[in-house]
C-alpha cells in the first residue's frame, strides 16, 4: 500500500515537471534552476570571515618581554590610528596631530592569552595580517625565545616575512621612540632595515630566515640587535651588532664589524664603504659588488677545512690625500688595503664565532652538502668540532673605477 | 489514489486540448487574412473606391482625387489617383501622374479601351515615372498607399497601377552621435531605409552586394532589407537569417532592436550576440568580412550578424590609426573591461575579507576613510553605484543642457559632498569612478557589465574572493556557450584560431590581415589584392620608382 502511494506520488511528481517544462521554455526553466543553486550556496555560507575595516585595530609592532611574574612574557602591540594617519579632507576634523599609534600591552603566561586578555580592553580585534617588525627583549631572548616564535609562525593571520629584531633593553621600549619622518617607530624600524644594504652591517633577519636556522640543526641562528640612543633628551632607535642564538636561546652578540664577517662569509655583503689609511692620509673606498664562495676541502690527512673565495670590486670614493691613487702603484696598494680589510673583518668573525661555538657561517650545511658521510660522523658532537674547523680565505680584490676624477682635488705629491 | 492518477491524465488532456485549439486558431487567422488580401479589384471604379475609403476609415491624410482622361471623341474615361497625403512627393504626383494623363492622353492613338490594353497604355505610354507596377488585389492597393506610392485606378478596368511617388520629410544624413569619428568619414545612418542601404551601396560599388527585402510587422508592415556580399558571405548564414526572420510574428517593428530580440541565439543572455553600428563605413567592413547586415526602415543602426566577442572592443577607427596605437587602444579596452566588471567586487572582497592583501600603506588610507563611516563596505559600494546608475540614466535622458547640470551636481557635489558628511569612504568614491569611467570605454557592452557588475559584488559580498573567482568562472561559462548565428561567441581565442588573432588584442596592419575570420565561415577567405609590402615583386616596383 504504502509502495503503491510512493510510486504514484512520483508519477504525479513527474507528470506536473513535464507538463510545467512543456509550459515554460527551457531556457527559462533553465534560469530557474541556476538561481535557486545560488540560492541554496547563499544560504549555506556565511560571511563569517567577514570583518569591516572599522573593527580592526592594525598592529604594525610587536614586542615581547619578559613580565614581572615567573614564567610570564608581556605582549606590547603597536596600533595604528588610521583617522591620524590619512589623508586628505577625510581626516581634516578629526586628526589632532597626536600619536598616529598606540601601544598596548598585557603581561599573561602566553602570547595568544595576551592577545585575549587584551580584547577585554580593546573594543578592536588585534589584527596580526601586517604585523611588519617583531622585537624580543635580549632578556626574553637569553631565557627563551621558542615560545614567541611559535605562535608567530603556527598562526595564518600572522605573516613570515616579518622582520626579527633583539633589543638591548627592554623591547617596549623601542616602540616608544621618537619617529621624525615616519609617523610610526614600527615602520621606521621595518624601513631602517631595508636600508641596510647599503652597508653591510646588519644582518637582515625574517622570521622565516630564522626559523630555516633554526630546523637545520647545525647552524647558529642570528638577529639583528636594536638598541635605543639619546639625542637632545629623545630616545631614538638604531641597530647595532648582531645576537647569536642556540637552542632557542640568546648566546653571545657579535659587533658591527663582525656582523661584516658574516655577511662577507654568506655571500650577503652587497656594499658598503671602507676607509683605508695610506701614508698620506686617508683614502675612501666602495664596495660595488660582491660575492663569495664557501666550499669544504677534504685534507690529505682527512681533515675537513673551508675554503672561502672573495671576489671584492671597488671604486675609490674619496681622497683626502695629495696623492694621485690612479697610477698603478697605488692602485695596488689600495687593492691591498682593501683585501687585508675584509680579511680582518672575516677573521674576528670567525674568532668570536669558535669562543661562542655558534656555526653563524653555515659550515654545518656545506658539509653536509658536500660530504655527507663524514657530516654523519661529525654532527653528533658539531658543537666541539665547529671550533676545530680550519679556514682559507682567498680573496681578489678589484678597484675598478676612480670616479669622475682622476687626480686629487689638491694637486702634489707623486703625479 | 486512483483519483490522482485520474487527475493527472485529465490535466494532461486538458493542456493538449488547448494547445491543439492555440493552433487552429492561429491557422484560422491566417485563412481569413488571406482571404481579405486575394479579393480582387472590380471593374466599377466607385466600388474600388468604395472599399478603400471603408478600409482607411476617416483618416484626414488620404487623398482620393478623381479625374477624367482621353479623347473627347472615345469618351473621357473616369479615373482616380489615390495616395496618402505626406507620404508622396507630390511635385511627382502633379508633373509626372496628372499632367501627363489629363493634359497629353490625347496624344495616344488609340483610344479603344479593352481595359487590359488601356492600363497598359497608360503604363508605357504617359506615366514618366521610373517605378510602375500593376497590382490586382486591394490589399495591394492599401499596401501601396500606405508605403508612400500612389495608386491610379480607372473606370472599367480591374488593375491598378502602383505608382512610385514616394517622398516624405526625412532627417538629413548627419554624424553619428553614439559613435564619433576623430579621422573617420563622418557619415551616419538616417532612418530612411533607403538612404542607409545607398550609403552601404555607396561604399562597396560591386554587383556583388545583394540587398534582399522583406516586411515584418503585421500592423507596421516594416521594411527590412538584408544585405550580403555574394561570394564571400556563407550562403548558409543568409538563408539562417532569412529564416530567423521569416519566422517573426509579431505586429510591430519599430527599430532594429526589435528585431534582435527575436532573432538572436539566447534571449536570456545579458551579453549582445548581434553588432549593431550607426556607420557605413563600419557596415561595410563588417560585410566585406563576410557578415550578413539587418537594415530595418526607421532605424539608424544597421545590425550585422555573427557577432563575436572580440567586436565589442573593436571601433571602426581602429583600422584608420596605426596599428601600434590601434593595439594600445585594444589592450586598454580589455583592462576597462575587468576594472568596470571587478573593481567594486574586488574592492569590496579586499576590504572585508582580505586585508592583508593590501599593502600596508593603501590599508591606513583606506582604513582612515572607513573611520567613521556608519556602512559597511558592500552598502557604501551600492549607494554609490545606485547613485552613479541614477545619474548616467538621468543624464541621458534630460535635455543636453540640463544633463550638464546634472553631472556637475552627481560628481562634484553629491561624490564630495557624501564623503565629506561620512556617508561613504573617499576610496569607494574612486572605485565606482573608475568602474563607471572604464564602462564608457567600451560602450557596446556597457549594459551587460552593468549588470553582471551587481553579480559580483553580491558574490565578493558573501563570499569574498571565492566569491569573485565563482563569479568570473560562471561568466566565462556562460560566454563560451554562446553562439551567434553558428559562430561560438568566443572565437577567435576560445576555440583558438592562430590566424585570426590578428585582430583581436592586437590589431595587425591592414596588409597584414589577408584572411577574413574563419569563425564566420566565409566562402572567399582571401582578401585579395591586398599585396604586402614584404611581397617581393611590389618592393622591387617601389625600388625602381624611388630610385631612377
Amino acid at each position: 500500500m504504502k509502495k503503491q502511494a510512493v510510486k504514484t506520488g512520483g508519477r504525479v511528481l513527474r507528470a506536473l515537471s513535464v507538463s510545467f517544462s512543456q509550459k515554460c521554455r527551457k531556457g527559462a526553466r533553465r534560469a530557474g534552476v541556476f538561481l535557486l543553486c545560488i540560492l541554496l550556496i547563499l544560504c549555506l555560507c556565511s560571511c563569517w570571515s567577514q570583518r569591516e575595516l572599522n573593527t580592526l585595530a592594525i598592529v604594525l609592532g610587536t614586542t615581547l618581554d619578559v613580565g614581572d611574574q615567573p614564567d610570564t612574557l608581556t605582549l606590547t602591540a603597536q596600533v595604528v590610528k588610521a583617522s591620524e594617519l590619512g589623508s586628505g579632507t577625510t581626516t581634516k576634523g578629526n586628526s589632532s596631530g597626536g600619536k598616529a599609534y598606540v601601544n598596548v600591552s598585557y603581561t599573561d603566561n602566553s602570547v595568544l592569552a595576551a592577545v585575549r586578555e587584551l580584547t577585554r580592553m580593546q573594543n578592536r580585534r588585534l589584527y596580526f595580517a601586517h604585523n611588519e617588525v617583531l622585537i624580543f627583549s635580549g632578556e626574553l631572548a637569553k631565557k627563551d625565545i621558542a615560545e614567541g616564535l611559535d605562535v608567530f609562525m603556527r598562526d595564518y593571520e600572522t605573516r613570515m616575512n616579518v622582520n626579527l629584531l633583539i633589543s638591548k633593553g627592554k623591547a617596549s621600549e623601542i616602540l616608544d621612540e621618537n619617529v621624525e619622518l615616519e609617523k610610526i617607530p614600527a615602520i621606521h624600524i621595518s624601513r631602517l632595515m631595508g636600508n641596510q644594504k647599503s652597508n653591510s652591517e646588519t644582518v637582515v633577519v625574517t622570521l622565516r630566515d630564522f626559523a630555516i636556522a633554526t630546523l637545520s640543526g647545525s647552524s647558529a641562528p642570528v638577529a639583528p640587535m636594536v638598541e635605543l640612543y639619546e639625542s637632545d633628551g629623545k630616545k631614538y632607535a638604531k641597530l647595532e651588532g648582531t645576537a647569536v642564538f642556540k637552542k632557542g636561546k640568546m648566546i653571545g652578540e657579535l659587533n658591527k664589524e663582525q656582523t661584516r664577517g658574516i655577511l662577507w662569509v654568506t655571500n650577503k655583503a652587497q656594499s658598503g664603504e671602507k676607509t683605508v689609511d695610506t701614508p698620506w692620509g686617508q683614502v675612501t673606498l666602495e664596495v660595488l659588488h660582491s660575492s663569495s664562495d664557501l666550499k669544504p676541502v677534504k685534507g690529505e690527512d682527512g681533515t675537513i677545512r673551508m675554503k672561502l673565495t672573495i671576489d671584492v670590486e671597488g671604486a675609490i670614493q674619496g681622497n683626502e690625500t695629495t696623492e694621485n691613487m690612479s697610477i698603478p702603484e697605488n692602485v695596488a696598494m689600495l687593492k691591498g688595503k682593501m683585501k687585508n680589510d675584509v680579511r680582518s673583518d672575516v677573521e674576528g668573525a670567525l674568532v668570536q664565532a669558535r669562543t661562542l661555538s655558534a656555526d653563524v657561517f653555515g659550515f654545518g650545511e656545506a658539509i653536509h652538502r658536500e660530504y655527507p658521510e663524514e657530516w654523519e660522523k661529525m654532527k653528533g658532537n658539531w658543537d666541539q668540532e665547529f671550533p676545530k674547523i680550519g679556514m682559507d680565505v682567498q680573496i681578489n680584490a678589484e678597484l675598478s673605477s676612480e670616479g669622475g676624477l682622476v687626480k686629487p682635488v689638491t694637486p702634489g705629491g707623486a703625479q | 489514489m486512483h483519483f490522482l492518477t485520474k487527475l493527472v491524465r485529465l490535466l494532461k488532456q486538458q493542456h493538449e486540448q488547448s494547445k491543439e485549439a492555440d493552433g487552429n486558431n492561429r491557422s484560422g487567422e491566417g485563412k481569413q487574412g488571406e482571404k481579405v488580401s486575394t479579393q480582387v479589384l472590380s471593374p466599377e471604379l466607385k466600388d474600388n473606391l468604395d472599399a478603400v475609403r471603408a478600409r482607411f476609415g476617416e483618416s484626414s491624410d488620404l487623398i482620393i482625387r478623381e479625374f477624367s482622361f482621353g479623347k473627347e471623341k472615345d469618351g473621357r474615361k473616369k479615373a482616380a489617383l489615390v495616395f496618402l497625403d505626406g507620404m508622396v512627393n507630390l511635385s511627382t504626383i502633379n508633373d509626372d501622374i496628372i499632367e501627363p494623363l489629363m493634359r497629353q492622353s490625347w496624344l495616344s492613338r488609340r483610344g479603344e479601351t479593352s481595359d487590359l490594353s488601356g492600363m497598359d497604355e497608360i503604363r508605357d505610354r504617359l506615366l514618366t515615372v521610373g517605378e510602375v507596377k500593376t497590382v490586382y488585389t486591394y490589399n495591394k492597393v492599401i499596401q501601396a498607399c500606405l508605403s508612400g506610392d500612389a495608386v491610379l485606378m480607372t473606370e472599367g478596368s480591374c488593375k491598378a497601377l502602383d505608382i512610385g511617388a514616394k517622398g516624405w520629410e526625412k532627417r538629413a544624413v548627419s554624424e553619428p552621435t553614439s559613435e564619433t569619428a576623430i579621422r573617420g568619414p563622418r557619415e551616419g545612418f538616417t532612418e530612411n531605409l533607403r538612404t542607409n542601404t545607398t550609403m552601404i551601396r555607396r561604399k562597396i560599388k560591386d554587383p556583388a552586394l545583394k540587398i534582399r527585402a522583406t516586411v515584418i510587422g503585421k500592423r507596421t508592415h516594416t521594411q527590412v532589407n538584408i544585405l550580403y556580399m555574394d561570394g564571400i558571405t556563407d550562403p548558409e548564414l543568409v538563408c539562417e537569417v532569412e529564416r530567423r526572420l521569416k519566422r517573426i510574428d509579431t505586429d510591430m517593428v519599430l527599430a532594429s532592436g526589435y528585431l534582435e530580440e527575436y532573432i538572436e541565439d539566447s534571449p536570456y543572455t545579458a551579453f549582445p550576440t548581434i553588432w549593431c553600428s550607426e556607420k557605413p563605413d563600419a557596415v561595410a567592413g563588417k560585410l566585406l568580412e563576410g557578415r550578413v547586415a539587418i537594415a530595418v526602415d526607421g532605424s539608424p543602426f544597421v545590425m550585422t550578424v555573427p557577432m563575436l566577442f572580440v567586436e565589442n572592443f573593436q571601433n571602426a577607427e581602429d583600422y584608420i590609426t596605426r596599428s601600434y596605437y590601434a593595439t594600445m587602444m585594444r589592450i586598454l579596452r580589455l583592462v576597462a573591461f575587468f576594472i568596470s566588471l571587478f573593481a567594486p567586487a574586488v574592492y569590496i572582497a579586499l576590504t572585508t575579507f582580505h586585508q592583508e592583501l593590501i599593502p600596508t600603506t593603501l590599508l591606513f588610507t583606506i582604513a582612515a576613510s572607513a573611520e567613521g563611516v556608519p556602512f559597511p563596505a558592500v552598502v557604501e559600494v551600492g549607494i554609490m553605484m545606485v547613485i552613479f546608475e541614477i545619474l548616467r540614466e538621468a543624464g541621458i535622458r534630460m535635455p543636453r543642457p540640463v544633463g550638464q547640470t546634472i553631472s556637475i551636481v552627481g560628481a562634484l557635489v553629491m561624490g564630495e559632498a557624501a564623503v565629506q558628511a561620512g556617508i561613504v569612504g573617499a576610496p569607494v568614491v574612486i572605485v565606482v569612478a573608475i568602474t563607471a569611467v572604464s564602462s564608457f570605454a567600451i560602450p557596446f557592452i556597457t549594459d551587460a557589465i552593468a549588470l553582471l557588475r551587481w553579480f559580483l559584488v553580491i558574490m565578493a559580498a558573501t563570499l569574498g574572493s571565492f566569491g569573485i573567482t565563482i563569479g568570473a568562472l560562471i561568466i566565462l561559462m556562460h560566454l563560451s556557450s554562446l553562439r551567434s548565428f553558428g559562430s561560438r561567441y568566443l572565437a577567435p581565442v576560445a576555440p583558438f584560431q592562430t590566424a585570426d588573432l590578428k585582430d583581436t588584442v592586437v590589431r595587425a596592419p591592414l596588409w597584414a590581415m589577408r584572411t577574413r575570420p574563419k569563425e564566420i565561415k566565409p566562402q572567399d577567405v582571401k582578401r585579395e589584392n591586398i599585396p604586402s609590402p614584404n611581397d617581393p615583386s611590389v618592393g622591387s616596383g617601389d625600388k625602381q620608382g624611388g630610385n631612377p
